[in-house]
């Protein structure tokens, strides 16, 4: 029987007898913290006397066994014991060592306690931030990596903890963990919805050319150029509370403390009036975006705040062409879905230029004929107001009845270029929840009644340049990738050798998988989908769980070789492939 | 073996169970979650077999909410057999407002009642697009609209399903089997 096994048992046999003698004490009041004991293989929670011992409950997803070490958890970091003080973290103490794997430099941070998890590249490319696991209770913090010399840092060193990052992601698979709470909506949904916020927000609202657009304190709308001397009153034909460029010379207004809404021209200085738009009820979420030609501004109001309800208020369409009216749709029978989170996205966005718009989170939508639909994501007809159903996108697949209640819908994924659209339709499993994939479509938002479809399919991840997407066969196990824009036959090519359990990236020229046999080999593609070589940092590692890509290099989060039995330790590296090995066929 | 059950709190919908029906965390190491909806101000009841112990303390784990603090708020029920004084399981009520008359924090009994109230549902207050909590320390948000996150420790789960409407004192939530201590 090796160490580990031994120490195990003895920790498990030790447990019980605590616990039997426990469940023999008199009465007492519970502890105060119920944060299960650290650095133990089985959390026992501490409370009063019992006559059996209370345990964590079963893992919900099966497990990719990780290094039989111990994690060291900060069981409770806002009110840290003398041991958890001890194990939280100080960047400030990091150094970068340089190493080598196969003849290719690297370099690496070796001994943390907390496994780091590369999340983006920040301050120009002279920071990566990672994200500290502290404990099996999802609490993480945030770190910045300095890429240029070693001011590591905390991001927010006042606070306990900073968000939440689960735990599958560094001891479950997670390209595999493509459903609810994988990687693909912890990872990847979160950063195309983060790029599609900053291409929204890159055109500035607030200027026409170098000219600023401000409203003064007595209600006029004016352009400024400061450095040019040049000052200009639009002329705006009632005090106005605020101003916003739509696209152009074209202005949208509201009048001062009314809900009279106006649009000039600030070439010919011409107004229209448009009309009223009343306040946002209160029980309502309001999501207001723009069309990406910036065409039209969108303002959909959608139930929620205070339960499951359809809208109170009517949502509206304000186009950005003189003499275009103001458009008011019905109240939309859309309600958010109340639950915990983290909610990945809540975002309006348009897909493509094909004058329809995505209300990209959970959302329910009511019949007054028949059970809600429940699905992640919607789709609006800009033109009319009116949710959109499979058919009208020209989908096949029925909705499912749910055994107990309401009826399960599509997921819609966006790309970050706010091109493509794919929509995932699952298998129910008899918990009402979702069991695997029935069919993955793509539509692309810049040809109208473009569709594939392609069965078995979920969506993993797009690829953050706009190169493609990665798809999961699952009945075959199998990664895939296919290209976009797809050729007139396109089908996606399969991974062969990746592995479907571990963690994905993207850098310029291809993606890196890991390896379906060795835990600590990297794969590189290219976006043909060839596989170009193979990298193994077995010598550095014992296992990988997460990698980020961004330009030509990549970074790199793992298990060091600990002895079974003894505390993880981490290790984060940044490696840049050879060139030639990458380079865009 | 006798067994101890506990009910819906209130009546509502079910939005998610684990996370069979979408991404979902624990509270505070806290199993078999589910989540249920119903609006705000809705009173958060233990409905339980009895007689039984309780000793009911609060907790502020979860969510990111620094003020207002009841999506953070937890009531933490731990269930004892009534005759031997045995532990029997816990369970978690997680985004509690306070509600007038509520159980205070300590040990009471339940002699002729199923039902003790322990808090009510928050509104959504300090919303933006995407978040309802009273502080956000980043654009993720853990409280999209009034619910009420429950989880336990130490007993089994009934069998529930996404979307399943559930009732008052009557929808079976989680039994504990009791055993001798």
């Amino acid at each position: 029987m090796q160490a580990g096994t031994v120490l195990r048992w003895i920790i498990i046999w030790g447990v019980l007898a605590v616990g039997v003698w426990g469940a023999c004490q008199p009465l007492r009041p519970p502890a105060p913290s119920p944060a299960p004991t650290p650095a133990t293989p089985l959390s026992v929670p501490t409370r009063p006397s019992g006559g059996t011992t209370p345990t964590r409950a079963p893992a919900r997803t099966p497990s990719l066994t990780p290094p039989a070490c111990v994690f060291q958890e900060v069981s409770d970091p806002e009110n840290p014991t003398p041991a958890d003080r001890a194990l939280l973290p100080d960047p400030s103490r990091w150094r970068w060592e340089p190493a080598s794997v196969g003849g290719q430099p690297l370099r690496r941070i070796r001994g943390l306690i907390q496994p780091p998890l590369p999340w983006r590249v920040s301050s120009g490319g002279a920071a990566l931030e990672v994200r500290l696991l502290l404990n099996r209770n999802a609490r993480a913090v945030q770190v910045a990596v300095d890429l240029r010399r070693e001011a590591h840092r905390r991001l927010h060193p006042e606070e306990a903890w900073d968000v939440f990052l689960s735990p599958e992601l560094i001891f479950q698979p997670h390209v595999r963990g493509a459903a609810w709470g994988g990687a693909a909506w912890e990872l990847w949904l979160p950063r195309a919805a983060a790029q599609l916020r900053a291409r929204q927000e890159a055109f500035p609202s607030d200027r026409i050319g170098s000219q600023q657009l401000r409203v003064t304190p007595d209600g006029r709308v004016r352009l400024e150029d400061p450095a040019r001397g040049v000052s200009r009153d639009l002329g705006a034909p009632a005090p106005m509370g605020e101003a916003l460029v739509m696209t152009g010379t074209i202005v949208l207004a509201r009048e001062r403390n009314r809900s009279m809404w106006w649009r000039g021209d600030a070439a010919t200085g011409q107004w229209e009036r448009l009309g009223e738009i009343p306040e946002d009820h209160p029980g309502d979420w309001v999501f207001r975006s723009w069309a990406w030609d910036r065409s039209e501004w969108m303002w959909l109001a959608i139930g929620g705040v205070n339960g499951l309800e359809p809208a109170h208020s009517p949502s509206w369409r304000i186009p950005a062409h003189p003499g275009a009216p103001l458009q008011a749709f019905p109240p939309l029978p859309i309600s958010r879905i109340p639950g915990d989170g983290p909610e990945s996205v809540c975002d309006l966005f348009p897909v493509g230029t094909s004058g329809r718009w995505l209300l990209w989170c959970r959302v329910a939508i009511l019949r007054p004929e028949g059970k809600p639909v429940v699905q992640f994501g919607v789709t609006i007809d800009g033109a009319t107001g009116r949710v959109e159903g499979p058919e009208d996108l020209g989908l096949k697949d029925p909705l499912v009845d749910l055994p107990k209640g309401g009826v399960m819908g599509p997921s819609f994924y966006l790309s970050p270029d706010g091109r493509w659209l794919a929509v995932e339709f699952a298998e129910v499993g008899p918990e009402g929840g979702w069991r695997g994939a029935r069919s993955l479509y793509l539509l692309d938002g810049a040809q109208p009644g473009w569709v594939r479809r392609w069965p078995g399919r979920t969506w993993v991840a797009w690829d953050p340049a706009g190169g493609g997407v990665a798809l999961w066969d699952v009945g075959k196990d199998q990664l895939e990738w296919l290209r976009l824009p797809p050729g007139p036959n396109g089908e996606p090519v399969p991974l062969a050798e990746a592995a479907t359990a571990g963690p994905l990236a993207f850098l310029e020229g291809g993606l890196v998988t890991l390896s379906r046999t060795n835990p600590a080999a990297l794969q590189l593609w290219d976006k043909a989908g060839r596989l170009l070589g193979e990298w193994d940092f077995s010598p550095e590692v014992e296992r990988i769980y997460s990698l980020l890509g961004e330009g030509g290099r990549i970074w790199i989060g793992a298990f060091e070789r600990t002895p079974p039995g003894e505390p993880c330790r981490f290790a984060l590296l940044e490696w840049q492939p050879p060139r030639s090995s990458h380079a865009a066929p | 073996m006798p067994v101890v059950n506990v009910y819906s709190p209130f009546s509502g919908t079910i939005t998610n169970i684990d996370s069979l029906c979408a991404p979902h965390k624990a509270c505070n190491g806290e199993g078999y979650l589910i989540d249920i909806a119903a609006p705000p101000g809705t009173n958060v009841y233990l409905y339980t077999t009895y007689p039984i112990k309780v000793y009911i303390s609060t907790l502020y784990q979860c969510c990111y909410s620094i003020s207002p603090d009841y999506y953070r708020r937890i009531r933490r029920v731990d269930l004892y057999d009534y005759s031997t004084n045995c532990y029997v399981g816990s369970v978690f009520y997680g985004h509690l407002d306070q509600a007038a008359g509520q159980q205070p924090d300590g040990w009471t009994t339940l002699l002729t009642s199923n039902r003790l109230l322990l808090g009510k549902i928050p509104g959504c207050t300090k919303c933006t697009s995407t978040c309802c909590c009273g502080a956000i320390k980043d654009p993720e948000c853990c409280f999209s609209g009034p619910h009420v996150h429950i989880g336990m420790i130490n007993g089994q789960r009934a069998p529930l399903a996404c979307w399943q409407t559930v009732s008052e004192g009557t929808t079976l939530l989680y039994s504990f089997q009791v055993y001798p201590c």
